[in-house]
């Protein structure tokens, strides 16, 4: 009672002096507006799906079926289908993308280090649909190869290009963060004897370990919601997948080609944006773990 | 060399780049006592405190040429191991820069890293170190918590326990105060003069009441050369050269 007093007071406080601080009303809209914006997007997804949700409420979660005919609406294969294919690429983009921000930041000459770093944020700024265009012609082939399998279009083939993908925004994004540990926390392992490895194990990752992961944050996001690419390579069958070597059916590939088709204001297209808020409240959710990772993890 | 010289300099030039900052110094540091390094800001003394640890390799626009002998090894040989070198003369920073760990872990780490010891034995290095650092009774019943709870001064005497827990010969301190309270200062300073009796210690300063209060020697660094060097009592009450008694008395700096 009293703490909610003391942030009442806080808060109107807060508000009482906007009137003088013109800078400051200006910088509060706009925060104001972000915030706005993603309620928004919020209210109309939910709203839109809220028939489906009335409708077969837990269904849209654990429902096995997606079909038309039988009024069966089950989300389950698409949803176990996008956590397994964002899974995937992270395990493998988290290794790779660290130690490549690590190499970069750390070893690589300073001369080579910009450079290297505009060249890795050129492969973030290129459009899906080429990545799209590469996992078809070269990994799933090289995966139907390689495992003897009759299609190459499988929820590793999706994860490898979804991982190549989000590597970039995990090397830019923790490689900014490791370059910007002091140099006199760097000299305190340093003086004492250690090697540059040692100093990064011992003093560089614990600085920035909360800067990593919110960029692994950022990965995650990428790699959840990516339609395109996924559509095009991840063989698009709405089952629950027994391997890696299986095709898979991710949540924003399914809207993707399902909305064209179904009438506006119908069961399916509500069910849709079931799904869309699925996903939306699976990346809500992993934010904010990791919200409260990293401020855990601010004092080492 | 005589018996009581610990660091012998000869001709030591540094580079950043174009800019020549240590200019062909010569000097001899005694053995088991404070010498201190004054001079106005910029006048190369940090630069030519971290020749002793080779901590100039780790700025690539570096270069340095000459010799430094300690305890009658040149540490620029080719063959030195400067891993090894760090352990033996030990560095205090400006700023307090604890690991980002426990208090034990900064003590720890040292020892750790170059494997002198572990388990019971590693716990005795850490206690003794925190003694030495006179921190011990501050800490001992908070040894698990992180290293930057503790206040600024606190924070250096961790950074100077953590450097005599790999046994040093030497401890490097450049302007360990300068970001401390008199307090603080006042402890340090004390510690100072207690570790002169094991350690051979330098320490950068450019306050001059300080290095009059903790050093036995004195050298007057002014850009980038030696310009005058001795006791300190000697420096401080007969300065032989003409910049140096401006600079004690004030006149720049
Ligand atoms: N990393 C560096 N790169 C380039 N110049 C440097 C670097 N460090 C120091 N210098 C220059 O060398 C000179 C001496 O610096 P420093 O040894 O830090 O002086 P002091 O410790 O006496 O204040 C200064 O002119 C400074 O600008
Ligand atoms: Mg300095």
């Amino acid at each position: 009672m009293n703490m909610s007093n003391k942030t009442l007071n806080k808060i109107s406080s807060f508000f009482l002096n906007l009137k003088s601080q013109p800078m400051t009303v200006v910088l509060f809209l706009c925060a104001s507006f972000s915030v706005i914006i993603l309620f928004l997007m919020l209210f109309f997804v939910a709203r839109e799906g809220a028939l489906a949700f009335s409708q077969f409420g837990s269904d849209l979660f654990f429902g096995m079926q997606w079909d038309l005919e039988s009024n069966l609406f089950g989300g389950f294969p698409l949803l176990y289908g996008s956590l397994m294919v964002t899974f995937g690429a992270l395990i493998i983009a988290i290794p790779v993308g660290v130690c490549t921000a690590i190499f970069v930041s750390e070893v690589l000459p300073f001369y080579l280090r910009d450079p290297i770093k505009s060249i890795i944020e050129l492969l973030a700024s290129i459009p899906s649909v080429i990545y799209g265009f590469i996992g078809l012609l070269v990994v799933v082939p090289f995966i139907a190869s390689t495992f003897g399998i009759v299609s190459g279009q499988t929820a590793l083939t999706s994860s490898l290009i979804l991982s190549i993908m989000t590597i970039p925004t995990i090397v830019s994004v923790s490689g900014e963060i490791i370059s910007a540990v002091p140099k006199n926390y760097k000299e305190a392992a340093l003086g004492l004897g250690a090697t540059k490895w040692e100093t990064i194990k011992s003093v560089v990752l614990p600085i920035s370990k909360s800067g990593i992961l919110a960029s692994i944050m950022l990965g995650f996001g990428r790699a959840v919601g990516e339609t395109i690419a996924v559509s095009m390579i991840s063989g698009n069958q709405a089952h629950v997948a027994s391997s890696y070597l299986d095709a898979v059916y991710t949540i924003p590939s399914f809207i993707a080609i399902h909305m064209g088709e179904a009438p506006v204001g119908s069961v399916e297209y509500s069910a849709l944006f079931g799904l869309g808020l699925i996903l939306l409240i699976i990346t809500f959710i992993v934010n904010t773990l990791a919200d409260i990772v990293v401020k855990r993890g601010v004092q080492p | 060399m005589s018996q009581d010289d610990k660091i012998d300099i000869r001709q030591l030039n540094i580079w950043f780049g174009e800019k020549h900052v240590i200019r062909g110094v010569d000097l001899k540091i005694k053995a088991n006592a404070v010498t201190a390094i004054m001079g106005p800001s910029g006048c190369g003394k940090s630069t030519m405190l971290r020749a002793f640890n080779r901590m100039n390799d780790v700025i690539k626009s570096s270069k340095t040429t000459g010799d430094i002998f300690i305890g009658g090894k040149n540490i620029y040989d080719n063959n030195t191991n400067v891993y090894d070198l760090r352990r033996q003369v030990g560095m205090v920073f400006q700023k307090p820069n604890p690991l980002p760990k426990s208090i034990y872990e900064n003590v720890a780490f040292g020892p750790k890293i170059h494997k002198m010891a572990k388990g019971k034995d590693l716990d005795k290095i850490v206690e003794k170190s925190l003694r030495a650092a006179a921190l011990w009774d501050e800490v001992n019943d908070r040894l698990n918590d992180s290293a930057f709870d503790l206040s600024g001064g606190q924070q250096q005497r961790l950074c100077i326990a953590r450097a005599l827990a790999v046994d040093p010969e030497v401890i490097l301190m450049d302007e360990p105060c300068s970001a401390l309270d008199p307090a603080a200062t006042a402890k340090i300073e004390q510690l100072i003069r207690i570790l002169s009796t094991d350690y051979t210690v330098v320490i950068v300063t450019h306050n001059m009441q300080q290095a009059s209060r903790v050093s036995d020697y004195t050298v007057f660094l002014y850009l980038g050369k030696v310009i005058e060097k001795g006791g300190t009592k000697a420096i401080f009450e007969n300065p032989q050269h003409e910049l140096t008694e401006q600079y004690i008395t004030g006149e720049f700096g």
